[in-house]
Formats: C-alpha cells, sequence, structure tokens
C-alpha cells in the first residue's frame, strides 16, 4: 500500500518506507514534515520563470523577435570580428553536426534492447543515415529526408507516451502479488498480448528471463532510464533534423523559382542605374 | 524545535494554512490581471535599454538570456526525472520536459500548470503527513 503512496508522489520518495515522513522521535504535530529540496527547488525556479514568461508571452505578436532581431543587429555592429568568427565556426559546426547527430542516432541503440519498437527506430535511422551518406541534395533527396526525419518525430513521440501511459497504468514490473492489479487483469483478459510484451518492446527482456531485475529494482530503474532517455534523444534529434531539412528546402525552392527572367531583371535594374548615373553626370 | 502539545493549536495552524491555499486559488483572477500590466513594464524596460545605445550592450544578453531561460530549469528536470522515472512526479516531469523543449509556445501558454503539477506533490504530502499516524 505505501508504495503507491510513494508512486503517487504522497510520501517523500528519499525516505525509507518504515518511516517515510521521519516522524520517529518527535512530539509534535506540525512542523515535522521535511520538505523535499528538489520540489521546492522546481516550485521557485518555476514561479520565478513563469514572471519571466509573462514578459515574453503578454506583448503584441512579432514584437519580441523584432527586439531580439534588434539586439542581434546590435551585436553585428559592435562586434564585427567575433561576429564574423562565431559565424564561420557556426557555418562550420552546422555542415559537420547533421553528421555527428545521424551516427550519435545509430549509436544510442547500443543501449537498447532488441524489440520491435526498438527494431523500427533502427531501421528507420539506418535509412536516415544511408540517405544523408549519399551526398546528393537535390530537391527530391532533401524531401526524402524530411519524410524520415518527421516520421522518427511521430513515432518516438508516440513511443514516449504510449510508455508513460503503460508505467502509469500497468506498470513496468509484473504485479503476480497483487491480483486486482490492472497488471493481472491485463494478464488475465489477454494472455497471449502480456506474454508479448518485451517483444514488443514495453518491458525489459530480463522481465520474461527473470534476470537481475528482480532482484535488485535499481537495475529495473537503470534500464528504464536508458530506454526513456534513448527515445527522448531520438525525438529531439529529429526536431532539429526537421528544422535543418526544412529550411534547405526552402533554400532550395528559391534558387530553383530564380529564373532566367529575375536574372534579367537584375541587368536592367543595373542598366537603369547606370543611365540614372550618367545622366546625373552630364547633369 | 517549536514543541506544540496541544492538538487545537495544531489543528488550527492546520486549517490555516489549508485555508490560505484554497484562498489562493480565488485570488488568481485578480493576480491576473496585474500581471498584464507588470509584464507590460518589464517589456517597456527592456526595450528603452535595447534601443537606447548609451544603455550597456550586457542588458541586450540579459534579455535574450531570460527568453530562452526555461531550457536550463527543463534540464534540471530532465536531470531529476531521469534518476528513477518509475513513479508519477518524475513521468510528469519527463512529459514537461519534452513537450516545453519540443513546442516553445505551449510552454509559454502553459508554464503554469508544472507549478501546480509541483504544488500538488508538496501540498499532498503535507496533508498526507497528518493522517500517518503509524510512528
Amino acid at each position: 500500500m505505501l508504495n503507491s503512496y510513494q508512486w503517487f508522489g504522497l510520501i517523500p520518495t528519499l525516505n525509507d518506507l518504515d518511516d517515510p515522513f521521519n516522524f520517529a522521535g518527535k512530539t509534535s504535530m506540525y512542523w515535522k514534515l521535511k520538505p523535499e529540496k528538489y520540489d521546492w527547488a522546481v516550485l521557485i525556479m518555476m514561479s520565478i520563470l513563469d514572471t519571466v514568461n509573462q514578459m515574453f508571452s503578454n506583448q503584441r505578436e512579432g514584437e519580441v523577435d523584432k527586439l531580439q532581431e534588434e539586439c542581434t543587429k546590435s551585436f553585428k555592429k559592435n562586434y564585427k570580428r567575433l561576429t564574423y568568427y562565431m559565424q564561420r565556426v557556426q557555418n562550420i559546426v552546422k555542415g559537420l553536426i547533421i553528421y555527428a547527430l545521424m551516427v550519435f542516432m545509430v549509436f544510442i541503440h547500443k543501449d537498447l534492447e532488441t524489440n520491435i519498437i526498438n527494431w523500427i527506430f533502427f531501421s528507420l535511422n539506418m535509412i536516415n543515415l544511408a540517405l544523408i551518406i549519399r551526398g546528393t541534395s537535390t530537391m527530391n533527396d532533401i524531401k526524402q529526408s524530411l519524410k524520415i526525419v518527421n516520421i522518427i518525430k511521430v513515432y518516438s513521440l508516440t513511443v514516449l507516451i504510449l510508455i508513460i501511459l503503460f508505467i502509469s497504468l500497468i506498470g513496468e514490473l509484473p504485479k503476480v502479488d497483487i491480483p486486482d492489479s490492472l497488471d493481472q487483469k491485463f494478464a488475465r483478459a489477454y494472455p497471449k498480448i502480456y506474454g508479448s510484451l518485451d517483444l514488443i518492446g514495453l518491458r525489459s527482456n530480463e522481465i520474461t528471463y527473470g534476470g537481475d531485475i528482480f532482484k535488485n529494482k535499481d537495475i529495473a530503474d537503470k534500464k528504464l532510464s536508458a530506454r526513456f532517455v534513448g527515445y527522448t534523444e531520438f525525438f529531439l534529434i529529429s526536431i532539429y533534423l526537421s528544422y535543418h531539412f526544412t529550411s534547405l528546402l526552402r533554400q532550395k525552392e528559391a534558387d530553383s523559382n530564380f529564373t532566367e527572367q529575375d536574372y534579367k531583371k537584375l541587368f536592367e535594374w543595373n542598366k537603369e542605374i547606370q543611365d540614372q548615373d550618367n545622366s546625373k553626370d552630364s547633369a | 524545535m517549536w514543541s506544540m502539545d496541544s492538538r487545537v493549536y495544531e489543528q488550527t495552524l492546520m486549517f490555516l494554512t489549508i485555508s490560505i491555499f484554497f484562498m489562493m486559488m480565488s485570488s488568481y483572477k485578480l493576480l491576473k490581471e496585474e500581471e498584464s500590466s507588470q509584464s507590460r513594464t518589464g517589456f517597456h524596460f527592456f526595450r528603452t535599454r535595447i534601443s537606447n545605445p548609451k544603455y550597456s550592450n550586457n542588458w541586450k544578453f540579459v534579455f535574450i538570456g531570460l527568453r530562452y531561460i526555461q531550457a536550463v530549469v527543463l534540464l534540471f528536470l530532465f536531470y531529476v526525472g531521469v534518476k528513477k522515472i518509475n513513479t508519477l512526479q518524475n513521468l510528469g516531469y519527463m512529459s514537461f520536459f519534452i513537450v516545453y523543449t519540443a513546442y516553445e509556445w505551449i510552454y509559454r501558454k502553459t508554464a503554469k500548470l508544472l507549478i501546480l503539477f509541483i504544488s500538488y506533490f508538496i501540498l499532498g504530502q503535507y496533508i498526507f503527513s497528518f493522517a500517518y499516524t503509524k510512528f
């Protein structure tokens, strides 16, 4: 019972379950509860942030962006050399980071177990890596990469939501000793699906094969953390890559729309300027 | 530590604290009206310092820093949450981290949800500690 209360956050998670509120030896009913410092730290930080947030969210649309643009312009004007070097470094990093992120996305799989969810991730990441390694950058190629990255983005978000729901409702470890738990009801209603949860990827393989995960709860937590961190990384990297490919595509589209007529306009404009200058000189 | 043996005092103090909490909810509307004018003042403060060249360039750094400062707090949430994911609180932290990092506009509109979420645990533990008698 206390375990459930602890899961719902009604008991401090850092204390032992024998004396969860550290009440032993204290006479007063009030002032006994020692609050958890992380909770208070987050509460205070978020309250301060909320004040800052109000400043940005209550403005007219575009007003904040305009002010930020003004800041950037001012930096460029006042720190010309620094801006130049930063721009160069940024360009080099931008060129390399795509390859680094792709390799990292494949590298994450070293901490993940073999199951259907991870296998789909692996396939998508390999296709994405192959498309990038191909090295061509036509509009069609960029569109293909963008499609794959968007699939990874939506898929990783779906998996993350699915895992959060699964842990909240059914739980990471089987609750064999609680027959009325949702876990056991699920096991009775759909035994085949329940038996394949490790194959799907919603539970660790070690649960099925009775590994150390049952002896030490910390191992179960570590496994779950590794899985969760991996999927979060997939999601965040795919957001960055999606933004990158979208901007690349827009750039390509703008280049392809620049026709012969536009070049002619440029020369005509140049000629008009020259004519105006000549007429001014002769006057 | 202040020792209070009288249950009457103890319970009076408890009800006072809880009633203050519920009064906070009713005062939310008043705060909302105040916030709007306060945020205009804050923004005006920065606009003056950014547009006017006589002020230091550091104000511009502060302005840009404040705009994206939530990323630091969200990373802190991730650090706290990832240690032991299998609790409602840490799962919530992870969800907030994912959604707010991915979509800034959601953060801008619903940042108060995180404050309510954390308050639930602090208040929940506080009220539950009164009911817990096995010590």
